[in-house]
Order: structure tokens, then C-alpha cells, then sequence
């Protein structure tokens, strides 16, 4: 792994998630086959402070939903992060970046969950519980300036390479992202 | 049963050796023979209305079989149902029983005591008895060469010495290789909670025997089947005066506490006289003879109710058998002498042949209520015996598809095994169990938790360029082995040499150990200044005397070591270092016995003989070919490589000499550290309050390794055996751990923000929090003090004590809050702030992180002053184990290089060439020639699974654009990691589908 640490204090999460991914190579049979798996990694001046790959515990109906399952997971542990950071920082007389707040972005390359997401007034109803918590939950905690949620390219998110089986030439670029080289 | 026709008969052709009928197989489905079968029969037999199936058998009691007389059919129906007992004594209990007034009393003799069992065919009493496949297969011996036995019976005497039932009881416990299954748990109960064996009770004046079986053999668990007995023979209003044990657990002080309270007598057999133990010995051979003839039988008739886990049903229903067979000699059943109650035989009358299929009435018909009309009435569920604890008709059965098992009443039996198929082979199950004759022996009660370790790392696991070394040349690579052996000089511990007698004992040269050859082949390579009688301070010249000699137990010298030793003492030079006079004498021959079988077996019987043990971890994959279980489970490498690196006291002495006398210095060194730091005394025994547990202490040894791999250090630790800890309610045993994200967080803050990172090693963090009171150790195992029986006062909390991580945060957390000005996190409990300076801890690593250099070096003085003991160690980088190197361009290499070849070690990827900086498709396909990797269908199916790596390196699984699915049952699966510029780990699962 070869790191270059940049000066700022921002917590940046990619978020990804990859819909229905093992139906094809599992046994049709089995529930498992359907469901998602969500994957994130979350950098603090440009190198990774935590990730994960994990098959999503309940079975999303659409692409947006699981892409919005897998925003929820990370919003999860991105907002431990920040609380940390923010009182090590306090401790050390650290500055953060430009506010008084030490903000975080959140990189999403699926324009139907963004819109979800950001939009107000609110796009959609919720349906089931399951979503409805996560939904409900993770609008809550965006503040506009402090925790944002961006759009990204597909070739730019790093968290790609956590959801599926990549081609050779974008694991190489994913991995450049993560690794640095 | 059926009755039989007798007239139309089906000749079904004997196989001479088992006496069992050979199975007609794969009978061309012809209309005519299957009715032939069927009216012969009058059986419902499944088989025959499909025709089918491909094996159908038939019992020899069925009536269909000529080559038996009736009577005989009976008999042998008799002799399955009182669990194979022997023929010429059921026979005895179907005559008239007689009575010992029968000579003066005129009634007794126009009313003798009926039989015990009344047979349907008179000549049952008198016909020559057939034999018993499963008999001679579950009981065969040797034959005695040219000798008769003659049983002498004295007449009229019965008993002698004890009389009275409960005046003498003998105890004697059993074990298993194999766990039991529990009676309420429908057998999924984790490898550790099964039945490991038990206690046996026996009688003398009656020959009433009572098994009890434990999870644990261990004195708690012995107290309780002790209770149990003695609930049971109070039932039978017999009071238990005294009992006859063996040493062992029945000499532990918890057992003689327990019979102090009861006010009973104890005496031992002498050491290693297991004779003296007769009665029990005997006890146990008889219900366990029983027990696996009831077993194998069930095996042959039903392999597919078999199960092996069921071993302590067969058991409990053999000591149940024993108890109520009127005895050979007089007439009477055990438990009517242990009760001194006359009964009528009911129990037995009812005895049923165990194992046997049973049909078990629907639930709600049991309870008068209505099923549906086309609904099944009845269940198919197995026979294990009659419960203790229900009326005495209430028989145990065992449903097929949960596994759990209750008592039923409603039952109707399938004693001939007539509705199931048979087999005519051996069962599989038990070729596996007994083709190599050679059993598990358990450990000694010193070492109870050896029941869950796993088999020591063999030689192909260790790392290739510890493979090559010599063991020895390897303790050459640890940096401070030599300050070691000074230590010990300056020391001049005066051991008192046994050598003599260990070149005395008595060694088999026919079985060379291949360790032990290693060491004659190498003593050449041995570097010369170890050997150099210059470094040798002279045998005797005894500067101090030691209060504790070592003692060596010799349970723990297993003899390839010993053999080891004294053949490099005769080979000449480099065995008689001061090192290897550490160790003396062999003790304990009851032991050595056994552990000389255990020894001496090769790697593979033992390997196989253990695998119950690994169940837990290993799925057991098996491959549908060849029918060998696949060893090679990710996890149990993780198992198998972490092992290398905390070898058991037992592995330790078997090492090289100069290796294990490392090791031994390593634990003079931590007794004397405890010491030296009051953590503990040495108290008699006696002193102890009563009301004082005294737990028994351990050591954990570790191979403490640098992030290239080389070994800097080896710690032995002296622990509490924890897990025999009773806590009071109120204490507790959580304690946080710093979370890695934090530790990654604070690391990429001091290289981003150019911060000041130390961190700090709390030498023995543990023993520096006092114990809220104090607790009673046994001293460790290979200390004693010659004569006297001593223990530990031990004030401060040990590691393995289970409350001592805990005891530990509050102290640091209290002296950091406290007194030296932090405030915790709000969010991860183990990370403090202060202004300027950041701690965070994972139990006894500490990192600090500061804008100074100054700052950190002051914190570090003030935790001094505060009392604490600990040294500085280096930057984060030591802390997550990961080699920073700078680079040209300003950026930083972070990479693991010991952890990314040991795994490639381990996974025989040891091409290094190859492995270095190639993509991992690549070397895929340069395995791909590996039996491992190819596959007759030649794809491959990538699955998700990520290979955990200790952060802060990111693992990152990568995977071929290879999806495509597998048809065959064989699915290799590959697990990949890639961490900094190398590849990690490739690993395979082959996994069994459906």
C-alpha cells in the first residue's frame, strides 16, 4: 500500500452496492441468491480508515433500494467516525478544513438513489419497514455543508471494488484509487 | 411379529462367516419373485412393494430363515433383548430359579421361583445355542492357547468381606474418544458439551452398577454422579458407607471434601495398581461389552438409525440390563440385593431389543384426539433404553428427523429389524472407529482442557525456512537466546540430575521416532559454542539452594523426547549443556504407559484418531469419490498456523533440548517477575479458608515474532485456569478493546498532520491491578515443592483470570480520569483525550499521539509516577505490526511481508518468483496444474468471501471474471486477498452440494 496523506481533515465515503450479484452463480433456490451486497470504504485524507463488503441482510426489490441500503450501512459508521475525529481534532488543536465543522462527503453513482435521498420535498413513500427505518433515518442525519451526498461516476467509486467481480483493467483502476498504486 | 406361515418358504442363501443371510442384490424386478417374497413374508415390507431397492436383508430370527430351529430364533430374540447377554446363562434364567432353603423347607420345594423368563417354545431352555453376529464381532478376544477355564463356584458362600449393600462401593471412571450425545439437547450440542465419559459405581455386596455420565471429567462433575449415586441408593434405602477409587480425580480435594461432608471412608488402589480397582474395572467391561455389542448390532440391522454419538443411551441401558439379570450363580438381580426387595422379573419381561426401529403413535392420538383420516398414525422413531425418571414401561425413542428424544409409552416395537433396511457389510462407521485398534487417551486431569486442542502443527506447516532448519539453528534466530543461557548461569540452578534413570528407562529401538532421528542426523550442524564445555558450569557445584525444584511431571515428557535425550547423551556432546540439566527425573509410571502409545503412534492414525476434536471448526468435507475427508478448511490452516506459535507445556518438551531449555528459562523468569513484584506467596495448603476456591493455574506460551516473521522473543505466562473460576453474581467480565477504525484514524492523523506517535507496552498489565480479594492458585504444573503441599495467595489480578481485563480498564481508566486530567471518548471507550495529547490502549499497547515529542515523553513519565510499569516501544508502525518505508517520491509503502509469506507458506505457495508482484489471474493459472485447482469440468466458481488481514492494510478480494457454475457436486471455491503489492492468500474450499 503507498500512501500520500493529503493536509485535510474530510471524511470521504464511496458507497456502492451491487443488486441481486450472486443470483447467477448461486443456486436459484436458495433466498440468498437474490440478496444484495453493499460495500464501502470510507478515507480520511485519502487513505482508508474503514470498509466493508457485506452480502445485505434483507432482499432489495430495485438497484436504488439496495444502492440506498448500502448509503444507510455506511452512514452508520461514518458518523462514529466524525465524533471521533471531531474530539481528537478538539484535542490537538487541529483545524479542521474551512467550517467549524469537519464535514464529509458521501459518493453515490446511482441518480435514482441520489434524487431519493436529497430531494425535497421527499420523492418517495416508503413502502416496507425495512426501508422506511433506513430511509427515514438516513435523511435525517444529512446536514447540507456538513454531510453531503454527491454524485460520482461509476469509473471514479473505489467502493466498486467491493461489491462484485471487477475486469481486470477497473479492479486496476479501482485498486490505484484504494492502494495507490 | 408376524406369525409365519411355515409352508411356503423362501430360501434365502446364509453367508457361513456372520451367520447372516446375504442380501439378494439388485433382484431383476420380476412380478414372480416379488410375490414369492411377499407371501413369504407377511411382512409390510417397504422394499418389496417397490422392488426397488437395491439391498434388502432379512434378520436371522426371521422366520423365512431355515438354517435356525424356532427355538433358537427365540432364544437369540431373548439374548438381543438382554443385550447379548450370555446364552447359557439366559438360558439358566428361563429355568426355575433355585432357592438356597430349598434343601430343608418343604414349601420351597413344591414352590420354587418361577423363571424369570417364561419362553413361548419349551425347548428355548434346552436348544444349543446359535451364535450372535454382532457378539462376535463387538466382543471377540484373543483365544487362550490350549487352556480350559473352570469356574469353581464354593458352595453356598455368595460374598465375602462385604455383605451389606452400600458397606463398599468401588468408583472408577470411563471415557470416550467419541463425545456422547445429551439426552435433551436433539444431539447438536458443540464438540465440548457432549459426553467426554463418567463415573461407574459398583456395588460390591450386590454387583449393582450405576454409570453416570459427565461432560468433563474433572472433580466438580465427579461430585454431582456422585450425588446422583447416592440420591439413587438412598431410593433403595441403602445408606453408601465407603467407596474404593483409584487416585485421580477421587483423590482430588474436592471429592474427599465431598465425603467428609457425607461422612463416608475412602481408600485408594496403590499408585498405578489399577488391579486394586477390580470390581470397577470389571464393572466397567461388562456394561461397556454389553453396551457395544447392543451398538453394533443396531449398526448391522440399521445403519441408517445408527448413530456413534448415541454411545451413552447404549450404556445407561446396559448398566439397566445388568441390574435387573438375575445372577448366574443364585438367582437373584443386582438391584433386588441392592434394594433387598424381592421382584417378579416385570422390568425384564419388557426388555426390548435397543436400537430397534419403533413406531410411536401420533401425538394427538395419544391424547384422544382426532388426525385427519388419510394422515399418518404413527412415526417411525428408535428404542434407547427405559427412562430413569418415568414409569418403568415409559421406553426413551429417539425421533428420526429432529433428533430429540422423549419418553413414550404408546410405542409399538420392531424388534427384528424387519422394516428397515440392513446391511450385510460391515458398517462403515465402525471400520473407522476400530480398523486401527488404537484409542484416544485422555488427558490428565492437570490438563482437562486438552480435551478441546487441536493436533500439534505438523512439520509440512511450519514456514519452509523453519522446515529446513534444524530446530535448533531456529533458536539461533531468536536475537536474546544467548543472554538467555547466561541468565541461567548466573542463576546456577541446582537441579538434581536423574540422567541416570532416564538411560535406564526402558525404550523400544524397533520403534525409531522420526524426530528422534532428525536429532541423531544433526547434532553435527549444531553450531560449536553451545556446546563448548567452557560455557559448562560443573554438575553439583550448587551455589543456592532453590526453594522449588523443578519437577518435571513425566505425563508431560513424552518418551520420544526422553528417548531423544538419552540417545544424544550417548551420541555425546551437545546434550550435556547446562541447558538440558534442567530436567530430571521421570516419574509416574501409571502414566507412562499410555503416553508411550500415545507417542508412538505415527502422525496420521493420531491425526485421525483426533478428528472428532476438529469437527467444530472443520466442516468435514468429504469428497464424494473417494470418501476422504478434506482437511484443508481456511479456518483450520488458521488453526493449524496460530498453533505453531503457542505450543502446549506437552509439545514443549519434546522440542530440541536447547530450544525447550529456552522455554523453561522463559517460566523461571515469569515466576520470579511475579514474585519479585508481591503479586503472590506461597501458602500450605492448610491455610487456606475452607470457603476458598483453589483454581488451578496453567502456562500459555507464545513465540513472540517481529512483522518479518523471525522470533524475538519466547514468553511463557503463568494463568489462572479461568474457566474454573466461580464468580459472585455481582462481578463482572467485560471490558472494552479500542477499535481498530480509531487506531487506523489516529494513524493517518500522524502522518497526515505530521504528528508525534509513540506507543507503550504496560509490562505485565495485569498483575499491576490489585484483586478486590485475594484468590488460592495450585502452583503450575512442572513446579512442586519436594514434600510439602503448597499453594499460591495470589493478590493481584493474573492473566487468564476471567475478571482480569476488566479489573485492568477500571484501574487505567480510574488513573487516567483521576488523576492525570483525560476525559474519555464519548464514543470509543478505550480512546482518552487530553489537550494536546491523545491515548488510546488496546488492553496493554498504548499509543499516544501528540503534536510534541515533548508532550508524549512527559505523559509517559507521569503514568510512571502514577505507578504504572511500562516501557516505550517504538511509533505506530510497531503498533499495527506493518513496515512504513518512506519512498523517493514522498509517498510511504505500508506492506506485512513476514504475514504475506507465512500465509503463502501455508498455502504452499511457495513459489516466491512467481508470487512477487504478479497479477493475481496469473498465478491462478500458473497453479492452475495443481490437483487442488483443476477440476474435470474445468471452471471455476468465484464467490464472495472476504479474508480478514490486520488492519490498517486493506484486504481486498479480487476474483477471475470467471462465473460460471459448477454441475459437479465439487465446487472449489477461491478466496483472495490482496494486500499492499503482493498477493495474500488464495484459498479453496471444496464444498459438497445438497
Amino acid at each position: 500500500m503507498i500512501i500520500s496523506p493529503s493536509k485535510s481533515l474530510k471524511l470521504v465515503c464511496y458507497a456502492d452496492a451491487d443488486f441481486a450479484g450472486l443470483f447467477a452463480s448461486s443456486d436459484p433456490n436458495d433466498p440468498k441468491s437474490v440478496k444484495s451486497r453493499s460495500g464501502f470504504v470510507i478515507t480520511l485524507a485519502g487513505i482508508p480508515v474503514s470498509w466493508s463488503s457485506k452480502l445485505q441482510s434483507e432482499t432489495a426489490l430495485s438497484t436504488m433500494e439496495s444502492e440506498y441500503i448500502a448509503l444507510s450501512q455506511s452512514l452508520r459508521v461514518l458518523l462514529p467516525l466524525r465524533l471521533i475525529l471531531k474530539e481528537v481534532a478538539a484535542g490537538l488543536n487541529l483545524t479542521p478544513d474551512s467550517h467549524s465543522n469537519i464535514c464529509s462527503t458521501i459518493y453515490e453513482d446511482n441518480q435514482a438513489c441520489l434524487a431519493l435521498a436529497t430531494s425535497d420535498p421527499p420523492k418517495m413513500t416508503p413502502q416496507s419497514k425495512s426501508i422506511a427505518v433506513k430511509y427515514h433515518w438516513f435523511r435525517e442525519h444529512l446536514i447540507p455543508g456538513v454531510i453531503d451526498v454527491q454524485a460520482i461516476s461509476s469509473e471514479d467509486q473505489a467502493a466498486d471494488i467491493f461489491t462484485k467481480p471487477l475486469l481486470p483493467v477497473v479492479f486496476a483502476r479501482a485498486r490505484k484509487l484504494l492502494l495507490g498504486w | 411379529m408376524h406369525s409365519g406361515h411355515g409352508n411356503t418358504r423362501f430360501q434365502c442363501p446364509i453367508e457361513p462367516n456372520t451367520n447372516l443371510p446375504i442380501a439378494l442384490v439388485k433382484l431383476p424386478c420380476k412380478q414372480s419373485s416379488c410375490e414369492t417374497r411377499s407371501s413369504a413374508n407377511h411382512i409390510p415390507c417397504s422394499a418389496c412393494s417397490t422392488c426397488h431397492s437395491s439391498i434388502v436383508s432379512f434378520s436371522v430370527a426371521d422366520e423365512t430363515n431355515q438354517n435356525i430351529t424356532a427355538a433358537q430364533k427365540e432364544l437369540l430374540l431373548w439374548h438381543w433383548r438382554l443385550g447379548h447377554l450370555g446364552f447359557v446363562h439366559l438360558q439358566q434364567i428361563m429355568r426355575p430359579r433355585p432357592t438356597l432353603e430349598s434343601s430343608g423347607d418343604a414349601y420351597q420345594q413344591n414352590h420354587p421361583i418361577p423363571p424369570c423368563i417364561i419362553p413361548r417354545i419349551d425347548s428355548t431352555k434346552t436348544c444349543k445355542p446359535p451364535l450372535c453376529s454382532s457378539c462376535e464381532i463387538a466382543r471377540a478376544k484373543r483365544r487362550s492357547c490350549d487352556s480350559t477355564v473352570h469356574h469353581r463356584l464354593k458352595e453356598y458362600v455368595l460374598k465375602t468381606d462385604h455383605l451389606t449393600p452400600g458397606t463398599m462401593v468401588s468408583v472408577d471412571q470411563y471415557e470416550s474418544s467419541v463425545g456422547g450425545r445429551l439426552p435433551d439437547t436433539r444431539g447438536q450440542e458443540r464438540f465440548g458439551v457432549k459426553y467426554m465419559g463418567g463415573t461407574i459405581f459398583c456395588d460390591h455386596a450386590s454387583g449393582y452398577i450405576q454409570c453416570f455420565h459427565q461432560v468433563s471429567l474433572r472433580a466438580t462433575d465427579t461430585v454431582i454422579s456422585k450425588q446422583k449415586f447416592e440420591r439413587i441408593a438412598k431410593g433403595c434405602g441403602v445408606q453408601i458407607l465407603s467407596y474404593h477409587g483409584d487416585n485421580g480425580v477421587f483423590g482430588s480435594n474436592e471429592f474427599r471434601q465431598a465425603l467428609i461432608e457425607s461422612d463416608q471412608f475412602l481408600n485408594f488402589s496403590g499408585v498405578g495398581a489399577h488391579h486394586q480397582n477390580g470390581v470397577a474395572e470389571r464393572a466397567i467391561r461388562t456394561v461397556t461389552e454389553k453396551a457395544r455389542a447392543m451398538m453394533q448390532h443396531v449398526s448391522t440391522h440399521w445403519p441408517d438409525g445408527f448413530e456413534i454419538s448415541l454411545w451413552p443411551f447404549a450404556l445407561h441401558h446396559a448398566c439397566w440390563l445388568h441390574n435387573h439379570t438375575p445372577s448366574h450363580s443364585f438367582g437373584f438381580s443386582p438391584i433386588e440385593l441392592f434394594c433387598q426387595t424381592k421382584s417378579a422379573c416385570h422390568h425384564l419381561q419388557r426388555a426390548r431389543t435397543w436400537g430397534s426401529p419403533t413406531y410411536v403413535l401420533d401425538s394427538k392420538l395419544q391424547d384422544g384426539k382426532k388426525i385427519p383420516k388419510w394422515a399418518p398414525k404413527a412415526r417411525r422413531g428408535q428404542f434407547l433404553g427405559y427412562s430413569p425418571d418415568h414409569s418403568s414401561s415409559v421406553g426413551l425413542i429417539r425421533n428420526l428427523q429432529t433428533g430429540s428424544i422423549s419418553p413414550q409409552f404408546h410405542v409399538v416395537f420392531d424388534e427384528l429389524f424387519s422394516t428397515v433396511l440392513g446391511t450385510q457389510d460391515d458398517d462403515p462407521v465402525w471400520i473407522e472407529l476400530f480398523h486401527n485398534e488404537q484409542e484416544y487417551y485422555g488427558p490428565d486431569d492437570d490438563e482437562a482442557d486438552d480435551l478441546q486442542h487441536f493436533p500439534d502443527l505438523d512439520h509440512g506447516w511450519l514456514p519452509a525456512h523453519e522446515q529446513c532448519l534444524d530446530n535448533t539453528e531456529r533458536l539461533f534466530q531468536m536475537p536474546n537466546m544467548q543472554t538467555h543461557t547466561s541468565a541461567d548461569q548466573d542463576n546456577s540452578p541446582s537441579f538434581t540430575s536423574q540422567r541416570n534413570q532416564e538411560d535406564t528407562m526402558p525404550f523400544e529401538p524397533s520403534h525409531p521416532i522420526a524426530h528422534n532421528q532428525d536429532q541423531d542426523a544433526q547434532p553435527d550442524n549444531e553450531p560449536p559454542d553451545i556446546s563448548t564445555p567452557a560455557e559448562l558450569p560443573t554438575v553439583g557445584t550448587s551455589l543456592e539452594r532453590r526453594l522449588r525444584t523443578r519437577q518435571p511431571n513425566s505425563k508431560f515428557f513424552g518418551n520420544d523426547w526422553v528417548n531423544s535425550s538419552s540417545s544424544s547423551h550417548q551420541s555425546g556432546h551437545l546434550f550435556q549443556t547446562p541447558l538440558s540439566r534442567t530436567l530430571v527425573g521421570i516419574h509416574q509410571p501409571d502414566r507412562l504407559q499410555e503416553d508411550q502409545i500415545f507417542d508412538n503412534l505415527d502422525w496420521d492414525t493420531r491425526f485421525h484418531g483426533e478428528y472428532t476434536g476438529l469437527q467444530d471448526i472443520n466442516d468435514l468435507h468429504t469428497d464424494p469419490a473417494t470418501g476422504k475427508v478434506e482437511w484443508q478448511h481456511p479456518f483450520s490452516m488458521g488453526v493449524k498456523a496460530s498453533n505453531a506459535d503457542t505450543p502446549m507445556l506437552r509439545e514443549i518438551h519434546k522440542l530440541s533440548p536447547a530450544e525447550s531449555n529456552a522455554w523453561y528459562d522463559s517460566m523461571d523468569v515469569e515466576i520470579a517477575a511475579l514474585r519479585a513484584k508481591n503479586t503472590m506467596i506461597e501458602i500450605n495448603r492448610s491455610d487456606v479458608p475452607a470457603d476458598q476456591q483453589i483454581i488451578k493455574s496453567t502456562w500459555a506460551f507464545r513465540r513472540k515474532r517481529r512483522p518479518n516473521g523471525d522470533i524475538y522473543k519466547l514468553k511463557s505466562r503463568f494463568v489462572v485456569q479461568g474457566g474454573l473460576q466461580i464468580l459472585t453474581p455481582t462481578e463482572q467480565t467485560y471490558s472494552p478493546v479500542v477499535d481498530w477504525s480509531t487506531v487506523r484514524l489516529l494513524s493517518i492523523l500522524a502522518t497526515a498532520q505530521h504528528l508525534h506517535s509513540i506507543t507503550i507496552d504496560f509490562t505485565s498489565a495485569f498483575v499491576q491491578s490489585t484483586l478486590p480479594a485475594p484468590i488460592y492458585l495450585e502452583l503450575p504444573p512442572g513446579y512442586s515443592v519436594p514434600g510439602e503441599d503448597r499453594v499460591f495467595k495470589v493478590f493481584k489480578s493474573l492473566y487468564g483470570d476471567i475478571r482480569a481485563a476488566k479489573l485492568w480498564y477500571q484501574y487505567l481508566c480510574d488513573a487516567l480520569v483521576k488523576k492525570l486530567g483525560f476525559h474519555r471518548s464519548s464514543i470509543d471507550p478505550c480512546l482518552f483525550i487530553r489537550h494536546g495529547l491523545i491515548f488510546a490502549f488496546y488492553v496493554d499497547d498504548g499509543i499516544i499521539l501528540s503534536a510534541r515529542q515533548a508532550d508524549s515523553l512527559a505523559f509517559v513519565q507521569e503514568l510512571r509516577q502514577a505507578g504504572f510499569d511500562l516501557g516505550i516501544e517504538a511509533d505506530y508502525a510497531g503498533y499495527l505490526g506493518v513496515e512504513i518505508a518512506p519512498q523517493a517520491d514522498g509517498t510511504l509503502l505500508l506492506s506485512q511481508s513476514g504475514l504475506i509469506q507465512r500465509i503463502l507458506n501455508d498455502l504452499s505457495l511457495t513459489d516466491a518468483t512467481t508470487v512477487k508482484a504478479t497479477p493475481a489471474h496469473e498465478i491462478l493459472s500458473h497453479h492452475a496444474n495443481s490437483p487442488l485447482l483443476t477440476n474435470p469440468s474445468s471452471s471455476i466458481n468465484l464467490s464472495w468471501e472476504n479474508f480478514s488481514i490486520s488492519p490498517p492494510t486493506l484486504a481486498l478480494t479480487y476474483h477471475l471474471p470467471i462465473t460460471s457454475v459448477l454441475a459437479s457436486p465439487f465446487i472449489p471455491k477461491f478466496h483472495m486477498a490482496l494486500l499492499s503489492n503482493e498477493l495474500v492468500a488464495i484459498s479453496w474450499v471444496p464444498k459438497t452440494k445438497g
